[in-house]
């Protein structure tokens, strides 16, 4: 962990846990792993605090926990995992997208709550939905929450992570490794009859019901977010992305979803390659699909992505009587675009002409300063400027081949390379220190402005507690001097913070792309 | 006196003398008469001889530094160039010099190479070398790499490429602006094409069609007519070749097939392929705030003189 991570992961902390959580997860991240009397020692808040923020740690998988060899409960950071919140919105996108609103709001509470269990989750949502539905519709929500959450489970996008409901927690903290993998979403039994569906002025009856039979079937089988899913999932996006901006072509973006659908049960998680699909398979479900007319243009399809030799995101691995089999190289894509990712970084801190340099020891990988020269076409007084430049930022690395044992610079000749893990990881570095300065600038603009903020809110409360109420012309009136409280000066600012706030919100989102396909390709390729 | 009159003159024999039996006679004219021959002289002694022809015989001699031309009143008269008198002056030092200058051959030799491979003075030499440029037996050549050596080589070799530079040079300067133009407009071509290529049926012949050979370029360039000097098809191909390092076009090498160019002068088999692409990503996410660009991140941070809360670049970030 790089003190770039630790003070991002402070910041993310504070902003959607508190003061206290922040201070318990830094001195956790700074020593290490703690007892928790060491914890209370060195944080010096009270006790009841600091075990309401272990606990919430916890809860939200951000700290683990162990026993030590004396006996001792420990319990240390995971960054990784604390580094996940910059990624919420994209997770809740994704759950959108596949699973529509009630996935979106089951992953919503999972992330708000860390864990829950699926009782929970349902009631949750419910509650959420109860508001905007009328008593009919209300009585089925239930029932397709618990399809969509099932449907999530067998998808593996959710995952269970602790079962409290039999053995205590020693017996769980040792068995956790044990356990077999495909338990981890086995779904419990619930009682849907239990969720509270009656909107809240009338649930009388209910409560009455719940107290005769409070306890649901699957209390203490919790469930989390299962953060690989997603990653893999968007990891595809990425790669169907990348299929349709090189061939611009709706029908062959279409093929390869094919691909991936075909091979999303058997594929593991960080494979650089699906497995292989026969043609076959492909063109019947591209037919089923109405996405091709006739196998014979999924063959056409399926040709071009093999011929495409500087490319081949996806290529025939075997040939066989029934027209070959295929499959999708995800790392190939991945280090294609990690490629264009770092390019396009160079050009738009450099410049074209840099670029042209940096993408030229990239392809030929070794290159001497002549070559370069040479074959860059660029004045060579400039080249070498530009050169010397991307190397004092760390862009390009020199190797050393000496003529002879001593070394001597004179007879020495020397390459000029790209180190691309190594730039990777400084540049994912850059990264987090980008994402750490959008939040500190956006705090310290809300706390510039905190009185005004805070003065909007209450008023804003105020309005619409009026137009609870009633609607009357008076109503109206007071509603038009409330607003009238603010000063043009007032609007403006409020306008300005508003837009400045969404734009560093924006770019958050935007910086943990570049991290993601960053991150991803140093993972696949350390693996 | 060019190349193609003098080929002109050696297919076109027609009964008449063919332009080195021209010259030989020219010369035994000469070696008779010691004071000079005239126009006339050399008409009557072969009066079937084209006039054009024995012109260009006579500048041909001339460059061979086997004859001099002088004036007598209003005539002309060509002398043979004593070999021995040209020789004269030179002494010891000029024929070490002249050996030493003749080995480096069309790549060249720098002065203080040709004086440690002498041994002769600095002072001397450069009044050696003086001497011999003026007397037309050698000549001084700027050398792209490196502008303010003197290259020194036989008066009547031709640079090579490396120390003119080929056809990117003008005077020792790289045109860039030359090359930067070729680069645009090898793209639109290519570009072109691509936008041509979209209305084909099924998508191989839509990737195929939008391929142009380096021929094709080479073809479209010329027709442009922006280049004054006569550009070769390596020249833009090389051209092409930094148009894939922009990332801007993909190279394909095919073997030489149904699809082939006319030309069968080149002895390769295969046919450089060359196709405009879309990149794959236009812009990254950290690029688009100002942290990516920020010149002075490495000393960032909070509480510092340089700090994200009083960030500069965030402020006029916001602004825009």
């Amino acid at each position: 962990m790089s003190k770039n991570e630790i003070e991002l992961c402070a910041k993310l902390l504070n902003e959607h846990f508190g003061a206290v959580v922040e201070t318990v997860a830094s001195h956790l991240m700074k020593e290490g792993s703690l007892p928790f009397k060491l914890i209370l020692a060195s944080v010096k808040q009270p006790i009841l605090e600091v075990k309401k923020a272990l606990k919430v740690l916890i809860y939200h998988q951000f700290v683990d926990v162990f026993v030590n060899s004396i006996g001792f409960f420990e319990y240390s950071v995971n960054i990784e995992r604390i580094l996940f919140i910059i990624r919420y919105p994209k997770y809740i996108y994704v759950a959108k997208l596949l699973y529509n609103d009630y996935g979106e709001h089951i992953i919503e509470e999972l992330l708000k709550e860390g864990q829950l269990t699926m009782s929970s989750v349902i009631q949750r949502v419910v509650n959420r939905l109860k508001p905007a539905l009328t008593e009919d519709e209300i009585r089925k929500v239930p029932k397709s929450i618990f399809d969509t959450f099932v449907k999530m489970a067998e998808t593996r996008f959710i995952r269970r992570t602790a079962d409290f409901s039999e053995k205590s927690v020693e017996n769980q903290l040792k068995e956790l490794d044990d356990e077999a993998e495909t338990k981890q979403f086995e779904i419990p039994k619930v009682k849907l009859n239990l969720i509270e569906i009656e909107k809240d002025d009338s649930d009388t009856v209910s409560s009455k019901r719940i107290k005769l039979d409070t306890s649901q079937p699957d209390d203490g089988i919790y469930w989390a977010v299962n953060f690989a899913r997603f990653h893999q999932y968007m990891r595809d996006l990425l790669v169907l992305d990348a299929i349709k901006t090189h061939y611009d072509d709706e029908k062959a973006v279409e093929i390869a979803r094919i691909i991936f659908r075909l091979t999303e049960t058997k594929m593991l998680p960080l494979a650089k390659v699906t497995p292989s699909v026969s043609k076959q398979d492909i063109c019947n479900q591209a037919l089923k699909e109405s996405i091709c007319s006739s196998s014979s243009e999924v063959d056409l399809y399926l040709r071009m992505f093999n011929d495409d030799v500087n490319y081949r995101f996806i290529s025939k691995v075997e040939e066989s009587a029934g027209g070959g089999m295929y499959a999708i190289n995800i790392f190939k894509t991945i280090d294609k675009l990690l490629h264009f990712t770092i390019t396009s970084i160079v050009e738009s801190q450099f410049g074209s002409k840099t670029c042209r340099i940096f993408r030229l020891v990239l392809t030929k990988k070794y290159l001497q300063q002549k070559q370069i020269e040479d074959t860059a076409m660029i004045p060579s007084k400039d080249c070498k400027e530009l050169l010397y430049l991307l190397f004092k930022e760390g862009f390009l690395k020199t190797m050393q081949f000496p003529k002879q044992p001593d070394y001597a610079p004179s007879r020495t000749c020397f390459v000029f390379t790209v180190d691309i893990p190594d730039l990777c990881r400084t540049l994912i570095q850059k990264c987090f220190c980008a994402v750490h300065n959008a939040i500190v600038r956006r705090t310290y603009e809300t706390q510039q402005h905190k009185l005004l903020l805070e003065r909007k809110v209450f008023i804003d409360a105020v309005i619409a507690n009026l137009q609870q109420q009633n609607s009357g012309e008076d109503v109206q009136q007071q509603i038009e001097d409330l607003n009238q409280s603010f000063s043009t000066h007032d609007k403006e600012l409020l306008g300005r913070i508003q837009k400045l706030t969404t734009k560093l919100e924006l770019s958050e989102c935007q910086v943990d792309e570049t991290l993601f396909l960053m991150q991803t390709w140093v993972l696949m390729n350390f693996q | 006196m060019d190349d193609s009159g003098e080929q002109h003159s050696e297919t076109n024999e027609s009964g008449n003398l063919s332009e080195t039996e021209v010259m030989k006679r020219i010369l035994e004219l000469c070696k008779e008469n010691e004071r000079g021959v005239t126009e006339k002289m050399l008409q009557g002694s072969m009066p079937s001889a084209d006039p054009m022809l024995r012109a260009n015989a006579i500048n041909k001699l001339l460059k061979q530094t086997k004859l001099e031309i002088m004036k007598q009143g209003t005539q002309l008269l060509y002398r043979l160039k004593d070999q021995k008198q040209s020789n004269k002056g030179t002494d010891d030092e000029e024929r070490i010099v002249y050996a030493i200058i003749e080995e480096a051959g069309n790549k060249g030799i720098w002065s203080r190479d040709i004086r440690m491979k002498s041994n002769l003075s600095l002072t001397l030499l450069n009044k050696v070398l003086k001497t011999m440029e003026g007397k037309k037996l050698i000549k001084s050549v700027k050398s792209v790499a490196a502008s303010k050596k003197k290259l020194y080589m036989l008066y009547d070799i031709e640079p090579d490429v490396s120390i003119t530079g080929g056809s990117w040079y003008s005077n020792q300067d790289f045109e860039s602006e030359f090359v930067e133009i070729l680069n645009q407009q090898c793209f639109r071509f290519l570009q072109e094409k691509l936008d041509a290529a979209k209305i084909s049926a099924d998508p191989i012949s839509r990737i195929n069609n939008s391929y142009v050979t380096s021929n094709d370029v080479w073809k479209f360039i010329k027709d442009l007519g922006i280049s004054k000097i006569e550009l070769s098809i390596t020249d833009i191909e090389s051209i092409l070749e930094t148009l894939v390092y922009d990332g801007r076009v993909e190279k394909h090498v095919v073997v030489r097939g149904a699809r082939s160019c006319e030309d069968s002068s080149s002895s390769s088999s295969t046919v450089k392929m060359y196709r405009a692409i879309k990149p794959l990503v236009k812009s990254t996410g950290l690029m688009r705030m100002p942290c990516g660009l920020c010149p002075v991140m490495k000393d960032c941070r909070e509480g510092g003189v340089i700090s994200p809360s009083k960030c500069i670049y965030f402020k006029e970030w916001f602004e825009s």
